[in-house]
């Protein structure tokens, strides 16, 4: 069994999360998703997000807008849709949960 | 010196180094092969895509006249490859789902670690089997029998090349394994049926309704032009194989006459070929070259009709047919040139008395096969020669008709 395994499966559990709270303070952009992502070292390279994106998009979660931009081509902004705000508040409540249990779990020794 | 060109990346213009154009696009390209088989692929991609883009532009505003291979490399390394981008699927359904797929494992050529084609390599990845083992194998095989080197051939132009990892990994992936022809034919039955069957309810609702007649008609015109177009495949692909067969049938047939490995016509056979190639593996070698230089051409047609025919998924490799073919006719020269060189006076004397042996035995048999002409007992001037005879029957015969 390898660690990096383990480690990249208890990341991928939380990336979810953290792109729909980031995404919940107003309207982001993937490459802001990003920087914030790889400051917390969740995500090592920008093409992971992608796909991700895409699919909370597909799930009715997040919805994006065009913008003009003046460094390339116009960018997607991402925002939370109504549907993705009570999940990622039902996901804060787990995560509450989860990391109350683990603290207390790990204290116990 | 490199060329620049000008490219469109996500809706922008970007000048761009070919070396580093080409690197990009073989990027982008195996993405596409990743998301291919994904609903969301197409919108990953143009979101990368875009990304890119815009990395390329922040480059260009920082005063690069063109965008430079570091640059590629650089943003490649930023975006990640295909593996990374699969982080949002557990690893063990996506095993599952690899597994599932009936083209999970497929024989590439492995042209990283080739000697010739990369089959050899190829093989061992699709069986686990090392290398090395492979191509020992591979090499006994061929001096011992030589089929392998036909089939070497062939697998050669017909296996694709894996150049992706996704490639990579599914020619060591998984464990079923495919036959791609039949896995065509077989879709195309299913295709056919299931078309057939729709048109069916398709008719039978209009029957039903007792309204538009035409439009059932036709439903039924092209159900039936569904069938015809399977069985004319079906059709033509019987006929390939029936050529291919004769073509095999004849091609045996001409090499047992002319290698005399095989007297199709006892006493005559080895009339053609004076005995030169005495050694079998010649003889061998021979027969192989003959064989491919004949079989190779009608094969890659037939294989190419049948390709055309099912729109099958598969390739030829036509450099690789070629250079086959051109190994081929090498090797049948080279042993007929070193054949011809072998022939020396004793052998050759050998060769003339043998015909004139035979010439001997055939004029015997032709006075022997003269009919007797019936003399009647007064002609005493009993000719003892056949040829006086036949003057005179001409001469009796001339006096008859004048």
């Amino acid at each position: 069994m390898k660690i990096e395994n383990t480690q990249s499966q208890m990341r991928k559990g939380v990336l979810e999360y953290c792109i729909l709270t980031l995404a919940s303070t107003g309207e982001v952009y993937a490459s802001d998703i990003i920087t914030h992502l790889k400051e917390a070292k969740l995500i090592v390279v920008e093409g992971t997000l992608y796909p991700l994106l895409t699919r909370l998009k597909n799930a009715g979660l997040l919805k994006y807008e065009w913008k003009e931009s003046d460094q390339g081509p116009p960018r997607k902004y991402y925002s939370l849709t109504e549907e993705g705000t009570k999940f990622n508040s039902q996901l804060a409540d787990t995560w509450t949960e989860l990391s109350n249990s683990v603290n207390q779990l790990t204290q116990l020794k | 010196m490199n060329k620049i060109i000008q490219i469109n990346l996500a809706g922008q213009a970007v000048s761009i180094d070919e070396k580093a154009y080409q690197s990009l696009s073989h990027y982008l390209q195996t993405l596409e092969n990743h998301f291919a088989n994904t609903i969301d692929g197409r919108e990953i991609l143009t979101d990368i895509e875009a990304r890119i883009a815009e990395l390329f532009f922040g480059k260009i505003r920082k005063g690069n006249a063109f965008i430079n291979e570091s640059d590629v490399a650089e943003a490649i390394q930023l975006m990640g490859t295909a593996e990374d981008m699969d982080i949002d699927e557990d690893p063990d359904t996506q095993h599952h789902q690899r597994a599932a797929n009936p083209s999970s494992k497929k024989l590439y050529r492995d042209t990283d670690d080739r000697v010739l084609g990369g089959v050899c390599s190829g093989l061992g990845a699709y069986f686990g089997m090392d290398t090395s083992v492979v191509r020992i194998l591979a090499v006994l095989l061929i001096l011992f029998t030589g089929i392998p080197l036909i089939a070497y051939f062939v697998l050669w132009a017909i296996l694709p090349e894996a150049t992706t990892p996704e490639d990579r990994s599914r020619m060591k992936g998984g464990n079923t394994t495919i036959n791609d022809i039949v896995n065509s034919v077989r879709q195309e039955a299913t295709d056919v049926a299931r078309n057939v069957k729709n048109e069916a309810t398709n008719v039978a609702d209009n029957l039903k309704k007792k309204s538009n007649f035409s439009n059932s008609a036709k439903s039924v015109t092209s159900g039936i032009q569904q069938i015809v177009t399977f069985l004319a495949k079906i059709f033509g692909a019987g006929v390939l194989i029936f050529l291919v067969t004769t073509g095999i049938a004849f091609t045996v047939f001409l090499l047992a006459n002319a290698t005399g490995g095989f007297h199709f016509n006892p006493g005559n056979g080895d009339i053609l070929t004076p005995s030169i190639l005495k050694s079998p593996t010649l003889n061998w070698l021979f027969s192989l070259s003959l064989l491919s230089l004949i079989l190779i051409p009608i094969g890659t047609i037939c294989y190419a009709i049948i390709l055309f025919l099912f729109n099958s998924a598969l390739h030829i490799n036509v450099k690789a047919v070629f250079l086959s073919w051109l190994i081929c006719l090498a090797m049948f020269i080279g042993i007929s040139i070193y054949s011809a060189g072998n022939v020396n006076i004793n052998s050759f004397r050998q060769f003339g008395e043998t015909l004139k042996e035979r010439s001997s035995y055939d004029i015997d048999i032709k006075i022997k096969e003269i009919p007797p002409i019936p003399l009647t007992p007064d002609a005493d001037t009993a000719l003892k020669d056949t040829e006086e005879l036949a003057i005179t029957d001409t001469l009796l015969i001339t006096t008859e008709l004048l």
